[in-house]
């Protein structure tokens, strides 16, 4: 159930404020730092059945009781996307998103000006995403690395930095031998022979896109190793049992968080302040 | 410092730690392997200009130096020795990386680490490929649950292994097995796909190497020697190797065929005997 963002925040020193998006993109928002000086702009990006507000609950208030803490938040501001998780694809979905960061970042679209109530020009950007989301900021990055492999215009958003909880990016755990075997390897023939098992369409396409993700984001690392937004920072939970725990080649692989699952990994509390750090810090294992 | 020394700089330290400080001898064992085909990658990258001279003779000096020192037998160490006295382990590692006998020689010398060059004429356009398999290598090393299949694959007693091997897992098992540091079988079968998945990916890149450059004797050269330095995982010269490998074949096209009935069932084992032909089978001894 979604939890109004205005209540959340009021409990907590008013350091960011809540300010819909809707005319940017529907049910996007952000939370605009009060500081005089802001630098970052973080963009999250739910997963499956997620959503902007509920996936996100914690990190909205966390951000501002946490701050002496973690004192980057101060100087950021917090775009929360949104995409339907269910119902399209990871191709339309990576459209929308860098539609949606290219209307933030690295300053503000004309669209995005006429809805704030300030300007800014960032000089850096966060991409933190959760299960599917994961997948579908790695698709947003491959496509607009593909372009820059041919077009010296480097896109803003290769120059994120990348902070993935519990990516979906191998695909869900599967349950039969065949879906074990297609999980570890990239045969074409054991595709073909998944497919032919498993009755819904999208569990083969899914996978496939999966795949060729996994191989253009490897492939452009190897050719540009200098482009951050390749090499995400990736925390799984100790208790993950949704996805297939698994990173890119490239990838800085954090220690597993103990006791957390596929859900609570991405919630912050006065407990478990890992993931505020997480978001910005750098390739601590 | 780059990505890619990073990543190297931190794991070879890692392994060097293990190898010395690990209570089981054959995780001792194994972390020593790791660690020289860590130094014949470091000299290749250094070779193609990944790292610069006073990286790798940093390296060379923190951790390959005081490595090749505890390979002496007992308190024995002299680099200044004409003949090198070696131990159970350097014995070891020669019978792993034949090939590279002078290099371990000389390493125990401490005379030259950087021995046994090949020719490359153009090193660039052997980067982004060397830098894959760099990535893949120490993804392996730092993989837990393909860590412990090899430890039983290399060094199970027959008992143990013939034990291991009646136990029943479900997919799910085999699939969530990453992070095993126990022995079981579902850890066995976790790690023989990871071999065969990375086996593959490491095949694709060298094959790609060789059309991408048309077949330069430097591709040549470079992917021999690559080859040379990983193959020790699958030591086709050990009897009781292969058959271990042989019985994980069977075992896996068994159970995927299991899944199917009919014709198709003979389909998948025919599948699965190609496969494991076109991966294991072109891999030089």
């Amino acid at each position: 159930m979604e939890v109004p963002v205005d209540q959340q925040i009021s409990a907590a020193p008013v350091k960011h404020t809540h300010v819909p998006l809707d005319q940017v993109l529907r049910r996007a928002y952000v939370l605009l730092s009060g500081a005089a000086t802001v630098t970052t702009a973080v963009v999250f990006v739910h997963g499956f059945k997620g959503d902007p507000v509920e996936t996100w609950t914690q990190f909205q208030t966390i951000i501002d009781t946490h701050a002496e803490e973690f004192p980057d938040w101060e100087r950021t501001d917090v775009f929360f996307f949104d995409y339907d998780s269910t119902k399209a694809s990871i191709d339309d979905s990576k459209h929308r998103l860098l539609e949606f960061v290219g209307k933030v970042y690295p300053s503000f679209h004309f669209d995005t000006e006429a809805a704030l109530p300030v300007t800014r020009t960032y000089s850096r950007l966060i991409l933190v995403g959760h299960s599917e989301g994961g997948v579908v900021i790695r698709a947003a990055i491959a496509f607009a690395g593909k372009k820059f492999d041919s077009d010296p215009q480097r896109a803003p958003i290769l120059t994120a930095r990348v902070a993935l909880f519990a990516p979906a990016i191998f695909g869900f755990r599967p349950t039969s031998w065949i879906g074990v075997v297609t999980s570890f390897t990239i045969f074409q023939k054991l595709f073909n022979l998944y497919v032919a098992k498993s009755t819904p369409a999208t569990e083969l396409w899914d996978k496939t896109v999966l795949e060729q993700l996994t191989k253009v984001t490897e492939h452009l690392w190897s050719n540009f190793p200098d482009v951050t937004a390749y090499r995400a920072h990736v925390l799984y939970g100790s208790d993950e049992h949704i996805v297939l725990r698994s990173c890119y080649l490239q990838d800085c692989e954090h220690t597993p968080e103990p006791n957390k699952d596929h859900i609570m990994i991405c919630k912050p509390s006065n407990g478990y302040t890992r993931p505020l750090a997480f978001v910005f810090g750098d390739c601590s294992k | 410092m780059s990505a890619v020394l990073s990543e190297l700089s931190f794991n070879v330290k890692r392994l060097f730690q293990h190898s010395l400080t690990s209570l089981d001898r054959r995780d001792a064992s194994l972390a020593r392997l790791e660690l020289f085909e860590s130094l014949l990658l470091t000299n290749l990258g250094r070779q193609l200009g990944e790292f610069t001279e006073s990286d790798a003779e940093r390296l060379y000096f923190e951790v390959f130096s005081p490595f090749f020192l505890h390979l002496w037998p007992g308190d024995q160490a002299n680099p200044t020795a004409t003949y090198v006295e070696h131990s159970e382990e350097s014995k070891d590692l020669i019978r792993a990386f034949r090939p590279f006998i002078v290099t371990i020689e000389k390493g125990m010398r401490g005379e030259d680490f950087f021995a046994q060059q090949i020719e490359i004429n153009e090193p660039p356009r052997l980067l982004p490929y060397y830098r894959r398999v760099l990535l893949l290598q120490v993804k392996m090393t730092k993989d837990k649950g393909f860590h412990s299949f090899l430890k039983l694959l290399r060094f199970a007693k027959r008992e143990e292994w013939d034990r291991l091997m009646q136990e029943s897992p479900r997919p799910e098992d085999v699939a969530g097995a990453g992070q095993a540091e126990h022995s079981s079988a579902a850890v066995i079968l976790y790690g023989f796909l990871t071999l065969w998945s990375d086996w593959s990916k490491l095949q694709d890149c060298l094959n790609e190497a060789i059309s991408d450059l048309q077949s330069s004797s430097d591709v040549i050269r470079f992917s021999e020697r690559v080859r040379y330095i990983v193959n020790w995982r699958v030591d086709l010269s050990s009897n009781e190797l292969v058959s271990r490998l042989d019985t994980l074949k069977e075992q896996v096209k068994k159970l995927v065929a299991s899944e199917y009935s009919g014709a198709d069932r003979v389909r998948v084992q025919d599948m699965f005997d190609r496969l494991f032909e076109e991966i294991f089978g072109l891999t030089p001894a």
